[in-house]
């Protein structure tokens, strides 16, 4: 994430359009909720600062949410999240839920069946995820043969696998995080090989946050043959990705790939730089009012923000990884996706039915 | 409980009880993105407005703060579920509040965290009750019939020279067969003329 907010702040301070630049001013919490709730009140007392990009988790959102809204500040928060929020001190620059997980369970029903196994980390994401794969299994006749959740950092899976295995679902939906992620997968894997399983082909992983960086992590034993669903990856075709791409290796040559989160911090700092320039202001009420009419070249594509819940439209794909650590997509929405947080407009997902996406629709 | 949850409150039908302030403006903006559409109407409006407005809405937010409007009238029985928008908190407030026997409650001042919640709590709370108030009605009912099922075993014993679970097996079998219930069936037999609490029993 902080690499993707560096790059966009030097390219603003390079881009003779843009009359200013940035300082950026930089804090830490180390993953500590309490120290996110100080951090905030810190930048936005001491400090003085308006724009916060940052948060990853969705508690360490909800603890500096108060914050920004008694002190005036705007948080870009830019990550994919479980969705059932809109707050007026926020911009979502990440994907929502029908940008994630609504585009893949469709995708998993239509072309790997409808018996699902989940397995995740045990809080929210987890939760609200493997409750929208479950309405969309069950309203599709299928069944979710175990939904199973384990402590944040928990790294034994036997026995999970060994009932995946024994079950045989048609695809896993992992929403376990970090290292236990990885864990998992390389587990899995070995677990299938010892019983002459082709996981990739016959007990396919799924999940809404495998990104390029965690794929070195997984290590080249078992980083291949998973399905991830994510607006942005670095194989994406285009210039536009492609100069980004390049931008970022020259930048930070030690930091490996790029990533949905680099990105999507990347266009939180473009289109608040953007919104400035049309505001000729910084202050949040002016940066607010122009904001919608702004709309950005990002290297997913273009992405505007919404109007109405201050998410982004964005263009839901789906990749498998591949044993050099990148992804192949396999499934790219024709046009940027309207931001539905609540599920409000959202049909549920089939089996038979393209997921919908804005100006397309099937006509039998 | 067998009803199912409701989750998606698009095409719902929202009115407002409430002074068009920042409050309401926040409540009225957060509904909109929910999918609702929303009838703003000032607390202090005759009972044909109020009246009017409960038949076409599908969940009611007012103000517990302004003076005792039309609302009172309603009693704990509104026909839609009510959200209670409380800033003071003082037991006399309260108590008003309560005695409208709201199915969520939302603290002022109002911030667009938490009405979705709120919403999610009212509507389905509300629908919860709805089923118990059936449920309940149906057993006073037949708690009150009561008598007649006993008169009626106690007839056909002595008519047929039975015992008195073999005549209420009689009933029971008879009943099934007349999709009736127990006690209308008894009441039948009877020809009795029930109490008015009996009278729901016989809707035949």
């Amino acid at each position: 994430m902080q690499n993707g907010v560096r790059l966009a702040i030097r390219e603003i301070s390079e881009d003779p359009q843009f009359r200013f630049h940035f300082e950026p001013v930089s804090i830490n919490p180390g993953g500590r909720n309490a120290d996110y709730a100080l951090g905030a009140q810190h930048l936005l007392v001491q400090e003085q600062v308006t724009h916060v990009i940052g948060c990853y988790t969705s508690s360490s959102r909800k603890e500096v949410l108060p914050f920004f809204e008694k002190y005036d500040g705007l948080l870009w928060y830019p990550s994919h999240y479980e969705g059932f929020e809109s707050s007026d001190n926020v911009i979502y620059t990440g994907a929502a839920p029908n940008q994630h997980i609504v585009p893949l369970a469709g995708h998993l029903l239509r072309t790997r069946g409808n018996r699902a196994f989940c397995v995740g980390s045990n809080y929210v994401w987890a939760w609200e995820n493997n409750r929208i794969l479950r309405e969309a299994v069950q309203s599709n006749g299928g069944v979710v043969l175990a939904e199973r959740y384990f402590p944040v950092e928990e790294f034994e899976f036997d026995a999970v696998i060994a009932q995946i295995l024994s079950s045989r679902p048609n695809f896993v939906f992992t929403t376990l995080i970090g290292e236990s992620a990885y864990a998992f997968l390389r587990a899995l894997r070995r677990a299938a090989l010892a019983h002459g399983i082709n996981q990739p082909a016959e007990v396919p992983v799924a999940s809404c946050s495998l990104s390029e960086p965690e794929l070195l992590e997984v290590g080249a034993e078992a980083c291949d043959g998973h399905m991830t669903s994510s607006v942005y990856f670095e194989s994406i075709r285009s210039d536009r990705n492609q100069a980004f791409v390049r931008r970022h290796r020259a930048a930070f040559p030690d930091t490996g790939p790029t990533s949905a989160d680099a990105e999507a911090s990347y266009i939180a700092v473009h289109l608040l730089a953007r919104a400035i320039r049309l505001a000729r202001s910084s202050d949040m009420p002016s940066v607010l009012a122009a904001l919608p009419s702004i709309r950005m070249e990002a290297p997913q594509g273009e992405v505007r923000i919404d109007r109405d819940n201050r998410h982004c439209y964005l263009t839901p794909r789906i990749g498998v990884s591949t044993s050099k650590g990148g992804f192949e997509i396999i499934y790219e929405a024709p046009l940027p996706v309207r931001p539905d947080p609540y599920l409000v407009w959202q049909e549920p997902a089939s089996c038979t039915e393209p997921p919908r996406s804005a100006g397309l629709r099937i006509v039998p | 409980m067998s009803t199912r949850i409701v989750q998606n409150f698009r095409g719902m039908r929202a009115g407002v009880l409430h002074t068009a302030d920042r409050n309401c403006e926040i409540l009225v903006k957060t509904l909109a993105k929910l999918g609702l559409t929303t009838t703003t109407v000032d607390p202090q409006v005759d009972d044909a407005v109020l009246n009017g407005l409960l038949g076409t809405i599908d969940v009611l937010f007012f103000d517990a703060d302004t003076p005792d409007g039309v609302l009172a009238a309603c009693g704990g029985t509104a026909p839609v579920p009510l959200v209670a928008v409380l800033g003071l908190e003082t037991p006399s407030r309260l108590q008003r509040a309560l005695d409208l026997a709201p199915s969520a409650l939302l603290h002022k001042p109002l911030r667009s965290t938490g009405i979705y919640t709120t919403l999610f709590f009212a509507i389905n709370e509300h629908r919860q009750r709805q089923e118990l108030t059936a449920r309940l009605a149906d057993l006073e009912a037949r708690h009150s019939a009561r008598r007649f099922v006993i008169k009626a075993v106690l007839t056909l014993a002595a008519r047929y020279g039975i015992d008195d679970d073999q005549a209420y097996c009689m009933l029971r079998r008879e009943s099934m067969q007349q999709r009736l219930t127990v006690e209308e069936l008894s009441i039948r037999l009877l020809g009795a003329k029930p109490f008015a609490a009996t009278t729901k029993i016989l809707r035949a």
